[in-house]
This record gives C-alpha cells, sequence and structure tokens, in this order.
C-alpha cells in the first residue's frame, strides 16, 4: 500500500500544481507553455490553462490521485497492476494534454491517445471475450468520430490559417459566416458526440463497464467521456451561438437524457445503472452548452464539478460492493448497512448529490439548469430542456433511492433471480475502498455550502472561455421560494412514488427494453459482421498474391504518373556537346550493357538470365568509374553481387516450381518494360536539356574538407552534412531487416510444422 | 546445398582478406572513396562467401553471429554519436561534426570526429542487415 500512496503522489503534485495556479487566474493571468514542435507545418506544442481547462485538469488530476489510491485496493495483488498504472497514467496525461492544448492538432493527438489508453484499460481483463469485444467497440466508435473530428480541424485550419485556437478565436465572426462552418460544425461535434457517448452513439458506454471499475469511475464517468463535452465548451465562442449548433446540442442531448433515463430504469447491474445515469449526465451537458444563454452556461459549469464528483464516488463504491459481496445485482444486495457500516455513510453522503438534494453543490447545479431551462421557456428548446431535466432528474432520484436506501437499509428488489444468496459474506471494505469516495462526497458537501469561493476561483473564469467575458455568479443553498424549488419538490415527489412502486416498474421497463428490435447497437454489430466479409471481397481481388500482379501495378502507375507531368509542356533541348563528345570507352559500356539485356531476354534459363543482368548492373558500374564517381561505383558493384546471392537464394527455395506463363502475359511484360524504360530514357533527357536550379555540388567540394574534414564528399554527405537522412534510412532498414526476418523465419515455421504433422 | 571442396579452400582465404579490405574501405572512406556503407556490404559479401561454402547455420554458431545485436549496437552508436556535439561542443546541434586529435602509434597524430562514429554505426547496421538476409535465406 505504501508504494500506492507513493505512486498517488504523482497525480497529487500535478494536482497541487493547478491548483497554485487558482490564485493567478482569479486575478485573469492565464498560465501558458508554448514550445515549437514542427514550426514548418505550423505545429507547436502550446499548452493554456484558461478557466474551463483547469476545472478539467483538477477534475482529472483531483479525482486521478483517489483513483489511484482506488486502485491499488481493488486490484491489489493482480499480476498486471504494473500495466494498469502504465495506461492509466498514459491516460491521465493525455486526457490533460486534451484540456491545456491551445493547438488543434495537439488536441487530436491527445485525443486519440485517450482513445487508445482507454482501450488498453476496457480490455484490461483480456482473457474475456466480452471484454475485447467492448474494447474494441468503444475504440472503434470514439476513433470514427475522432477521424471526423480530424476532418473539421483540418477543414477549419486550413480555412482560417491556423490551428492556433487563440488565433482562431479572433476570427470567430468570419468563421461562422463562411459557407464551410456546417462541414466544420458537423464533424467536430461528431467527434464529440461519439467521445460523450450522445445518442446515437450511446451505446459502447454501457458496454465499456466491462473494464476493472477503477477505470470505470475514472474514464467513463468523470474524465474521458466529458472530453467531448469539454471539446463542445471549447468550440462553444468559435463556432457556437449559431441555430444549427443550438439545434444539434439540444435535440442530440435531450435524445440522450430521455434514451439514458428510460433504459437505466431497466437495468439491475448497479454498474450498468450508473453507467446509464452518466449519459444522462452528458446528455445534460450537451443540452446545457445548446441552450446559449449565460444561465446555461453557468449550469453547465456548476453540473460539470457536480456531476464527476458524485458519479466518481458512486463508481468507487460499487467497486467496494461488488468486491465485498462477489455480485452487483440489485436482486441480490440487501441490507449491507450492518456489515459496510462506512460504505454505508458515504453512500448516505454520497446520495444526497446524485439525487440533486441541499446542501450539496449538485442541489445548487440543478436548481441552476432548471433555471437556465425557464428561461429559455416558451421555445421549443426550452420546452425539451425543461422536460429532459425533469425526467432526468426524477429518474436519478428514484435510482438514488434504489441503490442507497435498497442496498444499504432495506431488502433487494424483488424480482425472478436464479440466486437468493450474496455470493460472499460481506464485510467493511478495507480503506483503500472507501476513502476516495469519502473525499469526493464530503466535497460535494463543502462546495455546496462555500459555494462563493468555488465561484470566485474557478466558475468565475472559466465563464471567460465560454462567453469571452467574465459573468459574476451568486451560487447559494437557499434563494427563497423559487420555480425551480418548486419543481425540485415536484421532482423528488414523482421519485418517491416511482420508488414505491419499484417492482412493477424495473420489471415492465426491462420487458419493453428487451423486447426492442432495432437499435443503434445491433446496427453496429450487424455492420461490424459485414466488415471482413466486404474487405477479404475486395482484398483477394486485389492482394492475389502473385508478385508479378503488384510489380506490374506499380509499374503501370509509375509510367502514368511519370508521363502525365512530362507530356505537358515537355521539351527536349540537349546541348549539342552530350552528342559530339562520345568517349569510346562509353560506346565499349553501351556494347556490354546492350548484350547483357539482349541475352537476358533471349536465355530460357533463369539463373543464366540473371547472370545477364548482372552484366547490366556491371556496365553501369563502368559509367561511375568514367564520370568520377568511385563510391558510387564501389557500391554499385557490391549491391550487384549481393543481390544477385540473394536472389540466387531465394530461388533455389523456389527452384522446383516452375509456373510456365501464358503468351498474354509475356506481352504484357514486354510492353510495361518497354514502357519504363521509355519513362526513365526521357526523363533523363529531360532532366539534361532543363537545370532549374545551381548544382548543390559546387557547395559541398568548396565546403567539404573545410567543415566537415573530409575529401570524399559523398561520405561527407552521407555522414555530416545530411547524417539526419543516413540516421533514417539506417533506421528504415533495420526494421525492414526485421520484417523480411519474421517473413522468412514464419515460412521456415511452417514448413517445419508440416513435417511435425 | 552441395560442398566444393574447391570453394571451401579458397573461402578460406578469400573471407579474411575481404574482410580487412572492408576495415580498409571503412577507414579511408572520409577522404577516399569508401566509407560505412560500402564496408558495411563488403563484410556482409565476406560472411556469404563463407556461409555459401560451409552452410549457414556452421557460421552462424562459429562466429556467434547475431544480426539484430549487430543493428542495434549500430543503431545505438549512430543515434548516440549524434549527442556528443550536444554534450561537448558550445552550442552544438544534434549531428554537428565535433572533432578531437589523437596520437596513434605508427599513424602519429589523427583527427577523428564524430562522424567516424556515425559511419561504424552505418557499417554496422548495413553488415547486420547484410548478414541477417544472406544467412536466413540460407537456413536450410
Amino acid at each position: 500500500m505504501f508504494g500506492i500512496l507513493l505512486l498517488a503522489l504523482f497525480p497529487l503534485s500535478l494536482f497541487a500544481f493547478f491548483v497554485s495556479l487558482l490564485p493567478g487566474l482569479a486575478g485573469g493571468e492565464i498560465w501558458t507553455w508554448v514550445c515549437d514542435w514542427v514550426p514548418s507545418l505550423g505545429l507547436a506544442v502550446s499548452f493554456r490553462a484558461d478557466g474551463l481547462a483547469l476545472i478539467m485538469a483538477l477534475l482529472i488530476t483531483g479525482i486521478g490521485t483517489l483513483i489511484t489510491i482506488y486502485a491499488g485496493a481493488y486490484l491489489k495483488g493482480h499480476k498486471y497492476l504494473t500495466r494498469f498504472y502504465v495506461y492509466l497514467f498514459i491516460f491521465m496525461l493525455a486526457m490533460l494534454g486534451i484540456v491545456l492544448s491551445n493547438n488543434l492538432i495537439g488536441l487530436f493527438i491527445f485525443w486519440e491517445l485517450t482513445s487508445v489508453s482507454s482501450y488498453l484499460l476496457i480490455g484490461f481483463k483480456h482473457e474475456n471475450d466480452s471484454s475485447r469485444a467492448s474494447a474494441l467497440q468503444a475504440f472503434l466508435v470514439t476513433t470514427v468520430g475522432g477521424l471526423a473530428m480530424f476532418a473539421g480541424f483540418m477543414i477549419l485550419g486550413t480555412h482560417a490559417g491556423s490551428f492556433e485556437f487563440s488565433t482562431l478565436l479572433l476570427q470567430a465572426e468570419s468563421i461562422r459566416a463562411s459557407q464551410l462552418y456546417p462541414w466544420i460544425t458537423i464533424l467536430i461535434l461528431l467527434g464529440a458526440f461519439t467521445k460523450s457517448a450522445q445518442f446515437p452513439f450511446h451505446f459502447w458506454l454501457p458496454n465499456a463497464m466491462a473494464a476493472p471499475t477503477p477505470v470505470s469511475a475514472y474514464l467513463h464517468s468523470a474524465t474521458m467521456v466529458k472530453a467531448g463535452i469539454f471539446l463542445m465548451a471549447r468550440m462553444t465562442p468559435l463556432l457556437g451561438g449559431t441555430p444549427l449548433w443550438k439545434t444539434l446540442l439540444v435535440l442530440v442531448g435531450t435524445a440522450t437524457v430521455l434514451l439514458a433515463a428510460w433504459m437505466a430504469i431497466g437495468q439491475r447491474d448497479i454498474k450498468k445503472v450508473l453507467a446509464y445515469t452518466t449519459l444522462a449526465a452528458l446528455g445534460t451537458l450537451t443540452l446545457l452548452l445548446g441552450l446559449g444563454s449565460d444561465m446555461g452556461m453557468k449550469a453547465f459549469l456548476a453540473f460539470l464539478i457536480a456531476h464527476a464528483l458524485y458519479k466518481a464516488c458512486f463508481f468507487m463504491l460499487a467497486g467496494a460492493i461488488d468486491h465485498e459481496t462477489g455480485t452487483r445485482d440489485m436482486a441480490l444486495l440487501k441490507n449491507l448497512r450492518k456489515s459496510m457500516p462506512i460504505s454505508a455513510a458515504v453512500a448516505i453522503v454520497g446520495g444526497l448529490a446524485f439525487a440533486g438534494l441541499p446542501p450539496s453543490w449538485s442541489f445548487i447545479a440543478k436548481e441552476t439548469a432548471l433555471e437556465a431551462a425557464l428561461e429559455a421557456l416558451p421555445s421549443f428548446s426550452g420546452v425539451l430542456a425543461l422536460t429532459a431535466l425533469v425526467v432526468g432528474a426524477v429518474s436519478f432520484v428514484y435510482l438514488t433511492a434504489l441503490l442507497v436506501w435498497n442496498i444499504f437499509f432495506a431488502g433487494p428488489l424483488n424480482v425472478e433471480s436464479s440466486l437468493n444468496e450474496m455470493p460472499k459474506k460481506a464485510h467493511e471494505a478495507p480503506w483503500g475502498f472507501w476513502i476516495g469516495p469519502a473525499v469526493l462526497a464530503l466535497t460535494g458537501i463543502f462546495f455546496g455550502i462555500f459555494s462563493s469561493s468555488l465561484s470566485h476561483y474557478l466558475l468565475e473564469p472559466a465563464t471567460e472561455a465560454l462567453i469571452s467575458r467574465r459573468e459574476v455568479m451568486h451560487f447559494s443553498l437557499w434563494h427563497g421560494i423559487s420555480a425551480p424549488l418548486l419543481i425540485t419538490i415536484g421532482v423528488l415527489t414523482g421519485g418517491v412514488i416511482f420508488y414505491c412502486l419499484r417492482n412493477s416498474v424495473f420489471s415492465n421497463v426491462s420487458r419493453i427494453i428487451q423486447a426492442w428490435g432495432y437499435t443503434p447497437e445491433k446496427l453496429y454489430q450487424r455492420k461490424i459482421a459485414q466488415l471482413p466479409i466486404v474487405s477479404k471481397n475486395i482484398f483477394d481481388r486485389i492482394q492475389n498474391g502473385k508478385l508479378r500482379i503488384y510489380i506490374g501495378v506499380i509499374l503501370l502507375f509509375t509510367i502514368i504518373f511519370s508521363l502525365w507531368p512530362l507530356s505537358h509542356g515537355f521539351e527536349l533541348n540537349i546541348p549539342a556537346h552530350v552528342w559530339s563528345n562520345v568517349r569510346f570507352e562509353e560506346i565499349l559500356i553501351n556494347i556490354a550493357l546492350l548484350s547483357g539485356a539482349v541475352l537476358t531476354l533471349l536465355s530460357r534459363k533463369t539463373f543464366v538470365a540473371l547472370a545477364a543482368t548482372g552484366i547490366i548492373g556491371l556496365s553501369v558500374a563502368f559509367y561511375y568509374v568514367f564520370y568520377g564517381a568511385p563510391d558510387l561505383a564501389i557500391t554499385q558493384v557490391l549491391v550487384e553481387a549481393l543481390s544477385l546471392i540473394l536472389v540466387i537464394l531465394v530461388l533455389f527455395h523456389f527452384s522446383r516450381v516452375a509456373i510456365p506463363l501464358k503468351r498474354s502475359s509475356h506481352i504484357a511484360s514486354l510492353l510495361l518494360s518497354l514502357g519504363m524504360g521509355c519513362v526513365f530514357g526521357i526523363a533523363m533527357l529531360f532532366s539534361l536539356s532543363n537545370s532549374y536550379f545551381d548544382s548543390i555540388s559546387s557547395y559541398y567540394s568548396a565546403n567539404s574538407y573545410l567543415l566537415a574534414h573530409g575529401r570524399n564528399i559523398v561520405n561527407v554527405i552521407l555522414v555530416d552534412f545530411r547524417a539526419w537522412d543516413t540516421m533514417g534510412e539506417i533506421t528504415v532498414l533495420g526494421i525492414a531487416s526485421l520484417g523480411v526476418y519474421a517473413m522468412l523465419r514464419w515460412k521456415k515455421g511452417l514448413r517445419e510444422g508440416d513435417t511435425n504433422a | 546445398m552441395r560442398e566444393s571442396l574447391f570453394f571451401k579452400t579458397i573461402s578460406r582465404f578469400l573471407f579474411p582478406a575481404i574482410l580487412v579490405f572492408a576495415l580498409f574501405l571503412f577507414l579511408r572512406g572520409h577522404n577516399a572513396p569508401g566509407g560505412g556503407f560500402i564496408a558495411g556490404l563488403l563484410a556482409a559479401v565476406s560472411f556469404a562467401v563463407l556461409g555459401l561454402s560451409f552452410g549457414a547455420s556452421k557460421i552462424t554458431k562459429a562466429y556467434r553471429l547475431n544480426s539484430f545485436s549487430l543493428v542495434r549496437i549500430g543503431l545505438l552508436i549512430a543515434v548516440s554519436s549524434g549527442f556528443i556535439a550536444v554534450f561537448f561542443a558550445p552550442g552544438g546541434q544534434y549531428f554537428q561534426g565535433f572533432w578531437g586529435h589523437v596520437w596513434l602509434p605508427l599513424l602519429g597524430e589523427v583527427a577523428i570526429g564524430t562522424p567516424v562514429m556515425f559511419d561504424l554505426g552505418v557499417f554496422l547496421v548495413v553488415l547486420g542487415i547484410g548478414v541477417n538476409f544472406i544467412l536466413t535465406l540460407m537456413e536450410d
């Protein structure tokens, strides 16, 4: 446990760093950090911690610290614990990268990194088929969205001429007015909707519950799924405020809330319940952003924090219950108050926030959200928002009652079940299990009571990121008898009524859900099942395993694409001395070269043909000798010798199999070869007759000895002037050799396998 | 592959000769035709000759050839040669040449620099790859 605490120091110190930025931020000072990365592409690693980014950063590192401790208890003794922490910290840093990035490309890279680490974490129990399938599903859905988002970024960046977010903001007006605006918006929103599991891409999130509970608590409730929400908030001052933006966000948000509330009621697995309520919360956040009013933004920020606090708390509790009782089935869990008193206490405190009751921060957040929805009445979006908020709130109250009261204080949900006892006898969980939830639950209450300092240090600066000016906010637990308060009372009553009818509510809802035939998830599964068949059909045609065809295709395209530019404005003006200065040795070389070529064509035996191509190569080497490139000549001879050896060795393996070619293939090969010859001939003449740039060889010959202490220019270029290129080349060679080795060994292994069988 | 006494006898002499020639090409590379790439190819050829006459697995065992460590060590040397100037030359950039003079017996004072080290890396990588291709293909 000591090691785990030590590990937790890492996110904790990051948390402390971000806390230390808060006073400066309240004074209007924004922390930035810029470092050039690829200046020629306009890429910079640039970070900027404004209010919105800081809220997220604090949640990521703060909850991250608690999760680190919690995971130490939850996965105690797991053989892949180290691996788990590596994935977790990669995720944490990538997530911080997303929220702090000021550059769209940087943001995208971190975005994909979170998808990858999420994939690894969901599939952490990789022995399970279902784990792997869920991991893949989450990955595919979020990366498809991510690619759409990338396309959106590209259009945005090239249109506006910058990928720096702060630069883009200056042109917000013209971007919103441009013709490309709908494309940019829809593409970027696709990324946000998939990442934040909005309808109709919501299905991956409940399936992601296959992950270990610390992961569900961290990635799939508190942080990663908020990345999409965060992106929408980020883009609000840039792309927001238009009818398209508002309509999309409100519609999608409402649909998500309604669907999720309905689905949550029909679940028995605690984690699934929590997953669907997370969906509902994410829908609410989208919806609040879509309202676009100042009040909506306030409510958005307040609810963003509130939800992260109580949902992570409940997920961790669910893990503790699972760990102690061996089940997460609400039909089995009952009366845990006696065996798990501390967890029960934490659940009550956290439950206040979950249900949105005073004095929690979440109560204030919900009141503000209701106020924002009431403000938007009587417009259509106002009606939708109010409906969604009320339905969501009723379901939250009902589910809190079910989760807290039923599990800890009363009997189980009364439905048919194969078991009737909990698999394990429950005890209070070790402290590592409840310390995290306790801290989060208490923080939720603390913020509710001391709401003014929270809004001064965090929320007010964050409004600047959303509406480009600082909004002064006053939150309080009690502000008289108001419409939101009355609605809250109504919601509570509704929730309690539902709770009284819980058994029939549950059985009816779950029956209807199971009867649904056509859902986005089933569509996804059908498409995914078809994909390999479609791709096999295509690849059987393209990748048919015949090397001749591959090379033929490559050559054909080379011919077409080289002749295409040459056919425009091709002008030959070869200097006269090229023809007049033909030396005697050149004639000899050419005779050798041509006879090698003719011999290659005429020979009936492969080995003779090979030797004949060797003649061609050696003749070319002579050209290098006569034109002052001895290095090239040596290299040519050596490569010629080596490749001859290699080809002979390869042929030795296949010599017994001879496939006679059809006459038509011979003709096709002949045409391709002639074409290639022509292309090279023309290209050579072309380069001789046009000189666009001064030759750089004079620079090298002048500076080779002075700057690089070498007289052999070729080698000096290789190892000094262009060392970077050489470095790249030898790296590629090394990697290629790995591939060749694997391929040859694989073949060999197969053969050995055959003889053994 | 069939064994040929003639080829075997000759390759015994050919192998060291080619290797020494490769070393020669490597060392002169900076001022005259040669260099790490060529020397690496030639050294690979010398092992190919041995492999052809004695069989690949025998050669691999006798010389404890591990083509991947050759590639690895070569890449490591090449990459680290770039850092020397960063650490030792004032204001040095990655891959900037860094030269010093050493006194060697028989040769006297010789200028030696990081490009030579880089070239050694290139030599090892090319040798490793060549040996890898040839000997893997020869194994049967």
